[in-house]
């Protein structure tokens, strides 16, 4: 359990009443990761839902071809992750790994079920707050998978390479933060 | 076959209608409308608010995006039995691409205050819908994370590239 208060300013949970954020922080646990702390890894099964409170943890995601690279991002402190693999129930996508020391809240395979198959209005809108965060979250991965073809289309017409999407675009295409609002598909 | 059976056939094949009973599904079709678009009419655009979500019937629609250069890209065209729009209705959010009828087409409406309404009361159906959301959004989700590092594999090799996909807050 955490102190409800923990999760006052997290803009995924504002669509949840008073009641059920105090529900929600009862089947809660505060962990702290320390820089190289696995908490998911890619091929295997979230354990959970997680959700960033302080520090700084990256996603890492192997890019396909022989040179073995990496992609990394860093989760939005406000963001929660783990969440596609705990909903479909197969392996995740990435690994995701703490830079710095960190904060989280986490929520096990087990309490998640337990919450959202309860059928009560709690668990719907529980769910539909995760829904929201993992849609947000594709909308920007489908912005950049967009740049990106565009970018390779341009390259492999031949033309000159374009400039780098400015962060202003970049702002105005994936929004600045999960308030409603944000442009999503 | 009426054509309201027909559009509950449509609706019930669709995979997230696919878990309501026949009954629910009734009660559902019945809480929406149907829309006629003319050829070249634009349904909904971006920027728009998200006012529900479609279910085509007939005809087709094309998805079309703006990209960063200022292109309109095709992102995807879609038949009878698809769903429209469903996205902004989970996210609260103002649509995202604009969709237009590609030839005369019908689709069934469901409005927002609707589906809001099965959310807030905790309707099994609103759980039903949403749960069959989130899956296929999970599959979503996984083929656009595969196509990103696909295309970064295929786009990231020198200096200048490496600029643009770090641009994008990935950095390889």
């Amino acid at each position: 359990m955490v102190d409800p208060r923990m999760l006052d300013g997290v803009s995924s949970l504002t669509v949840l009443s008073a009641e059920e954020r105090d529900a929600l922080a009862r089947s809660l646990d505060a962990v702290r990761f320390m820089p190289g702390d696995v908490l998911i890894h890619e091929g295997r099964r979230s354990p959970g839902a997680f959700l960033l409170l302080e520090g700084q943890i990256d996603v890492h995601k192997k890019v396909p071809g022989p040179d073995e690279r990496t992609l990394t991002s860093p989760i939005p402190v406000g963001e929660w992750f783990g969440l596609v693999s705990l909903l479909d129930g197969l392996p995740a996508t990435a690994t995701v790994m703490a830079q710095a020391e960190s904060l989280v809240v986490a929520m096990g395979r087990a309490d998640f079920w337990k919450v959202v198959g309860a059928g009560d209005a709690f668990g719907v809108h529980f769910l539909r707050a995760m829904l929201r965060c993992t849609a947000i979250q594709l909308a920007r991965i489908d912005y950049n998978v967009l740049a990106l073809r565009n970018q390779l289309n341009r390259v492999e017409a031949g033309e000159e390479f374009g400039e780098p999407i400015s962060e202003q675009h970049l702002e105005e295409l994936s929004g600045p933060d999960e308030s409603p609002g944000e442009p999503t598909t | 076959m009426s054509p309201d059976e027909r559009h509950l056939e449509l609706l019930l094949g669709n995979r997230i209608f696919a878990s309501l009973s026949s009954t629910d599904a009734q009660a559902l079709y019945s809480a929406g409308s149907l829309v006629t678009v003319p050829a070249g009419r634009i349904l909904f655009q971006r920027g728009d608010v998200a006012d529900g979500f479609y279910l085509v019937l007939q005809g087709y629609f094309g998805v079309t995006l703006v990209g960063d250069d200022g292109r309109e890209v095709p992102l995807a065209g879609v038949g009878p039995g698809e769903v429209l729009g469903e996205m902004g209705i989970v996210t609260i959010a103002p649509r995202s691409a604009t969709v237009t009828a590609v030839m005369e087409s019908v689709a069934w409406h469901l409005p927002a205050e609707v589906f809001e309404g099965l959310v807030a009361r905790g309707d099994p159906m609103g759980t039903a819908i949403l749960r069959s959301m989130g899956r296929d959004l999970c599959r979503r989700f996984r083929r656009s994370v595969s196509d990103g590092a696909n295309l970064v594999a295929r786009l990231a090799r020198g200096d200048e590239r490496q600029i643009y996909v770090d641009s994008l807050g990935w950095e390889v």
